[in-house]
C-alpha cells in the first residue's frame, strides 16, 4: 500500500516532475504529425484548437467562478480577424494573432464590466445572449463579414525550407499558438492572481474585506480568457479555410462549456480530455449510426455530467486515490445526506434569525 | 392611418409577447421548483409540438391532439426530472445546467431523427381571418393566442394561490431547506414543477408553430425570447414572467418595424439591451427576489 501511495504522490506531485511531464508532452506533440495520416493531423489540430478554447472557458469557471456560455463570441473575433484581414492584405500570422488577441481582450473586458453587477444564472444568461447575437451581427454587416455565406481564408502554405506538408505546417502553427495561450493561462492560474481569484470565487465578501479588488480580478480573468479563446479562433480559420456565422454560433459556445465540464474545471491538462471529447466522441457516435450519432452525443454529455461531476480528470484522480488507499473510499455513509440537510436547515434558520434582528 | 398600423403592430406584438410569456412561465415554474435554469425548455416545447402534430396527422381532432401532447409532455418531463435532473442537484450548480444542455442536444436531434429536418406547416387552433375593431384589423389567431395564454395564466395563478399543492410549491420556492420540516414532500413539488413547465412549453409550441412552421430548430429563437422574458421579470417571479414576455414581445416587434438600422435581422438586440439595463439596476429582474448575501 505504501508503494501505491508513493506512486500517487509521484503522479500528483507538481514540483520536480512538472518539467519532465512538460518536456515529454512537447516531444509527443512535436513528433505526432510525422507518425499519423494527414486526416488524423487535421483532427489533431482540431483537438489543439478546442484545447485552447476549452481551457479558456474552464479557467474562467474554475479559477474565477464565472461561467460563460458566450465564448463563441471571442472565438468568432479570432476567426473573423483572420478572414477579414487576409481578404484585404497579406499579414504575417503573428500580427493577425496579436490583433485578434488585443481586440478580444478589450471586448472581453468591456463585456465583463456589466456582468459584475449580476449574479449566478443571470450572468450565464447574459453571456448566452452574446452568443445568440453574434451570428446575427455577422449576417447584418455582410459588407465586411460576407454575410451568411461567410468568408474564405487563403490556405496557409508551408515555407519550402521547413520541408513540411501544408497540413503539418498548420499543425505546428496551432501548436505554437496553443503554447503561448497555455503559458498565459498557466501563469494567470498560479501565484498571487490565483490566490486572489480563488479567494474571490470561494467567498467574494471575505475576499473583499481582506482588500482584494474582486472586480478587477474578475475583469482581468474574463479579458484574458476571451483573448485566449480568440487565439483558438485564429487557428480555426487557418485550419478550416472558411468562416461562417453558423460555425461560431450558440452551438459552439455550448460545446465549449460541455468540453470544460468534461475537462473538470480546475485541471489544465484536463482541457485536453475535453477537447478530445469534442472532436472524437461526435465522430465515434456518428460512426455507430449516422442519423442517431448526435442523439448519442447528447446522451453522452448527460452521462458524463451525471457520472463524472468533477470531469474526467477529477474522476481519474478519485479512482487513483481509491485504488492507492482503499480506506479513503469507504462506502457512502447513509447518514451523511441527512446531516448535510440538517446543517443546511440550521444555517438558514440562523440566517433568518439574523435578518429578523 | 399610421396610428392604425401602429396599433396593429402592438396587438401582434402582445400576442407574440404572451407566447414568450408562456415559455418564460415554464422556465420560472421549473426554476422555482428546482433552482435549475432549464435550457432544454425550448426543445421540450418543440418535441411536444411534434407529438401534437403526429397525433393530429393520425386523424384526431386538433384540440384532442394538443391536449394529448400536453399530457404526454407532462409525463415525459416528470420522467426527465426524476431520472436526469434530480440526481444532478446534489453536486455543483453547473451540473444541472450541463444536463439540461445535454437534454437540449438530445431532443433536438431525436426530433430530426424521428420526423426528419423537413419544415412542416402546423394548423392553427383558431379560424383564419381578421376581426375589425375600430379600424384596427386583428387576426383571430392573435385573439385566440391571447385568450389561451390568459386562461393558462389564470389557472396557474389560481392553482398557486388557492390550493394546498400550490401553497407547498410556494413554500419550496421560498425556502427549499425548511419546506421538508413542515411535512412538504419536496420530490413531488419538483415533479409537479417540471410537469407544469413542460405543459406551458407545449402550449407555447403549438401557439408558435402555425406562425413559425414546425421543424426541429423552430424553438431556438423563441427560447432566447423566453429566457429574456424570464430574466427581465426575475427568474423567481411568475407575474414577472408575464410582464417580461409582454415587454420583450412589444420591444422586439416595434424595433423590427420602426428602427431601420436594426430591421428584422437585429431586432433581438433591443430586448437584450433592455435586459442588460434592467439587470444593472435590479440584479434580480423587475420583480425577482434579491439574494441576501451573508458572510
Amino acid at each position: 500500500m505504501s508503494q501505491n501511495s508513493g506512486l500517487l504522490a509521484r503522479v500528483t506531485a507538481r514540483g520536480s516532475y512538472r518539467y519532465v511531464t512538460v518536456a515529454l508532452a512537447m516531444a509527443v506533440f512535436f513528433a505526432l504529425p510525422h507518425l499519423i495520416a494527414p486526416f488524423q493531423v487535421f483532427q489533431l489540430t482540431q483537438v489543439l484548437i478546442y484545447f485552447l478554447a476549452v481551457l479558456a472557458v474552464s479557467y474562467l469557471a474554475g479559477y474565477s467562478g464565472q461561467v460563460s456560455l458566450g465564448h463563441s463570441v471571442f472565438f468568432a473575433i479570432g476567426a473573423y480577424t483572420v478572414a477579414i484581414t487576409s481578404d484585404r492584405m497579406a499579414m504575417p500570422v503573428v500580427v493577425t494573432a496579436v490583433l485578434a488577441f488585443v481586440i478580444a481582450a478589450v471586448i472581453g473586458a468591456v463585456t465583463a464590466v456589466p456582468a459584475l453587477f449580476m449574479t449566478g444564472s443571470y450572468r450565464v444568461m447574459v453571456t448566452l445572449a452574446l452568443a445568440v447575437v453574434t451570428p446575427m451581427i455577422l449576417v447584418r454587416f455582410a459588407g465586411i463579414t460576407g454575410g451568411s455565406q461567410g468568408l474564405p481564408v487563403p490556405p496557409q502554405q508551408a515555407p519550402p525550407w521547413t520541408g513540411l506538408a501544408d497540413d503539418q505546417y498548420v499543425y505546428y502553427l496551432a501548436l505554437a499558438i496553443v503554447a503561448v495561450g497555455l503559458f498565459l493561462i498557466r501563469n494567470l492560474a498560479l501565484g498571487r492572481l490565483k490566490r486572489g481569484q480563488i479567494a474571490v470565487k470561494e467567498n467574494e465578501i471575505v475576499a473583499r474585506s481582506l482588500g482584494i479588488d474582486s472586480a478587477r480580478l474578475k475583469v482581468v480573468a474574463f479579458s484574458a480568457s476571451a483573448a485566449v479563446a480568440s487565439l483558438a479562433g485564429v487557428v480555426y480559420a487557418y485550419l478550416v479555410g472558411y468562416v461562417t456565422p453558423s460555425g461560431v454560433g450558440l452551438l459552439l459556445a455550448v460545446y465549449l462549456l460541455v468540453g470544460a465540464c468534461v475537462a473538470g474545471l480546475k485541471a489544465i491538462h484536463g482541457a485536453l480530455f475535453g477537447a478530445a471529447f469534442l472532436v472524437y466522441v461526435p465522430e465515434y457516435t456518428s460512426g455507430l449510426d449516422p442519423s442517431l450519432g448526435a442523439v448519442f452525443f447528447g446522451g453522452t454529455v448527460i452521462a458524463v455530467a451525471l457520472l463524472m461531476p468533477d470531469g474526467v480528470t477529477g474522476w481519474i484522480l478519485s479512482r487513483l486515490k481509491a485504488w492507492s488507499d482503499p480506506s479513503s473510499a469507504r462506502a457512502p455513509d447513509p447518514h451523511r445526506p441527512r446531516e448535510q440537510a440538517l446543517t443546511r436547515v440550521i444555517d438558514t434558520t440562523s440566517a433568518s434569525a439574523e435578518k429578523s434582528i | 392611418m399610421t396610428v392604425e398600423i401602429f396599433l396593429q403592430q402592438v396587438v401582434t406584438a402582445v400576442a407574440a409577447g404572451l407566447v414568450y410569456a408562456s415559455l418564460a412561465l415554464g422556465i420560472v415554474v421549473i426554476h422555482r421548483a428546482s433552482g435549475v435554469t432549464n435550457l432544454a425548455q425550448g426543445e421540450m416545447a418543440m418535441f411536444s409540438t411534434f407529438i401534437a402534430w403526429q397525433l393530429w396527422s393520425w386523424g384526431t381532432t386538433l384540440v384532442v391532439a394538443v391536449v394529448g401532447a400536453i399530457v404526454l409532455s407532462m409525463v415525459a418531463s416528470m420522467a426527465i426530472e426524476r431520472t436526469l435532473i434530480r440526481p444532478s442537484l446534489s453536486g455543483s450548480p453547473l451540473t444541472p445546467l450541463i444536463v439540461s444542455v445535454g437534454v437540449l442536444l438530445l431532443l433536438n436531434q431525436l426530433a430530426a431523427f424521428i420526423w426528419t429536418t423537413q419544415i412542416r406547416s402546423f394548423p392553427s387552433l383558431f379560424p383564419e381571418g381578421m376581426l375589425d375593431v375600430l379600424g384596427v384589423r386583428v387576426s383571430y389567431n392573435s385573439i385566440g393566442t391571447m385568450v389561451t395564454v390568459a386562461l393558462a395564466v389564470a389557472v396557474l395563478a389560481a392553482m398557486f394561490n388557492l390550493t394546498r399543492i400550490g401553497l407547498a410549491m410556494r413554500a419550496v420556492a421560498g425556502s427549499r431547506a425548511e419546506a421538508p420540516l413542515v411535512g412538504i414532500k419536496v420530490g413531488r413539488v419538483l415533479s409537479l414543477g417540471w410537469a407544469l413547465g413542460a405543459a406551458l412549453g407545449a402550449l407555447a409550441g403549438v401557439l408558435v408553430a402555425p406562425v413559425a412552421y414546425l421543424d426541429n430548430n423552430m424553438m431556438m429563437p423563441v427560447l432566447v425570447y423566453g429566457l429574456a422574458a424570464a430574466m427581465l421579470g426575475g427568474l423567481d417571479s411568475m407575474p414577472g414572467a408575464v410582464i417580461g414576455g409582454l415587454i420583450v414581445g412589444v420591444a422586439e416587434n416595434l424595433a423590427g418595424t420602426y428602427i431601420d438600422v436594426l430591421g428584422p435581422d437585429l431586432k433581438v438586440l433591443v430586448p437584450l439591451a433592455i435586459i442588460v439595463v434592467v439587470l444593472l439596476v435590479r440584479p434580480a429582474g423587475l420583480l425577482g427576489r434579491e439574494e441576501v448575501v451573508r458572510v
